[in-house]
């Protein structure tokens, strides 16, 4: 029972704890916030279950992130990721609903610039800027090495740049000077 | 220089400061307090009625003299059994809601 008990309040603190960047982490992978929030769920829900079984053989949050990983994977073959991957790209549509609620008069459209890159460069530049820029943060959410982290962000800001300097200019809302 | 620096404060603008939504931690708090659905039920059923089946069809054999009996118990068995397992499968669709 004290167990019981111990186990409740351990899941309790983890959800306290990780349930913004596990909910991040969903965002980046599946785009859509019904779904991340769906997925989230999913994640902690593996997480307690798993949580007896838990041996500290890896870090905590390497377990949770590897755990809410996989519910995003399992996510991405649900029908309504299928259907929303087609209206448009993960981890976009739901920054850019975020951004158009906040500020209705802001651009957007560095956002479709990020939705054109390789899903592995938009991850990495979507939970880079949600996880205010921490690499360590990110490369242990996507469990990757700090290194390809640092060169798909490169990679990503490089793209980025070139599709701007393409022609394809934003809007600029305050006359450039941010 | 000013167009990178334009697209990390979009970045940042756009992607900064998300947190998971205040409904998230009472749904998953709800999910996990759920008492855990057991299929044994279910199973036991099945069984019970499979052998409640045999039993009677094995009480009305001596009235079906006419019938190849190895026929008629394979007809009636796959019969039985299929209606119990249909039956089975409605229930658990039901417990899985």
């Amino acid at each position: 029972m004290s167990t019981v008990a111990t186990d409740q309040q351990q899941f309790a603190q983890i959800l306290g704890e990780y349930q913004d960047r596990v909910f991040r982490l969903c965002c980046a992978m599946l785009g859509d916030r019904a779904l991340a929030e769906e997925a989230a769920q999913e994640a902690f829900v593996r997480i307690w279950k798993a949580l007896p079984g838990f041996r500290g053989e890896s870090t905590l949050s390497t377990w949770i992130y590897s755990i809410a990983r996989n519910a995003c994977l399992t996510a991405r073959k649900s029908k309504a990721f299928e259907r929303g991957l087609s209206l448009e790209l993960p981890g976009v549509r739901f920054a850019a609903e975020r951004a158009r609620a906040e500020a209705p008069d802001r651009s957007i459209d560095i956002l479709r610039y990020v939705a054109e890159l390789p899903p592995h460069y938009r991850e990495v530049i979507l939970l880079f800027h949600m996880q205010e820029k921490s690499y360590e943060e990110v490369s242990a959410m996507l469990d990757l090495p700090l290194g390809t982290v640092k060169t798909y962000l490169h990679r990503a800001r490089k793209q980025l740049a070139e599709a701007l300097a393409a022609g394809k200019q934003p809007r600029m809302t305050d006359g450039g000077s941010r | 220089m000013d167009e990178e620096r334009w697209m990390e404060d979009e970045l940042d603008a756009a992607l900064g400061g998300i947190v998971a939504p205040p409904s998230l931690s009472p749904a998953v708090m709800r999910r996990v307090n759920r008492p855990r659905m057991t299929r044994l039920p279910e199973i036991l059923d099945s069984i019970g009625g499979i052998a409640v089946l045999v039993a009677v069809l094995l009480a009305l054999s001596p009235f079906a003299p006419s019938v190849d009996p190895s026929a008629a118990y394979a007809g009636l068995a796959v019969a039985f059994t299929s209606l119990i397992l249909w039956h089975g499968w409605r229930s658990l669709r039901a417990l899985n809601g």
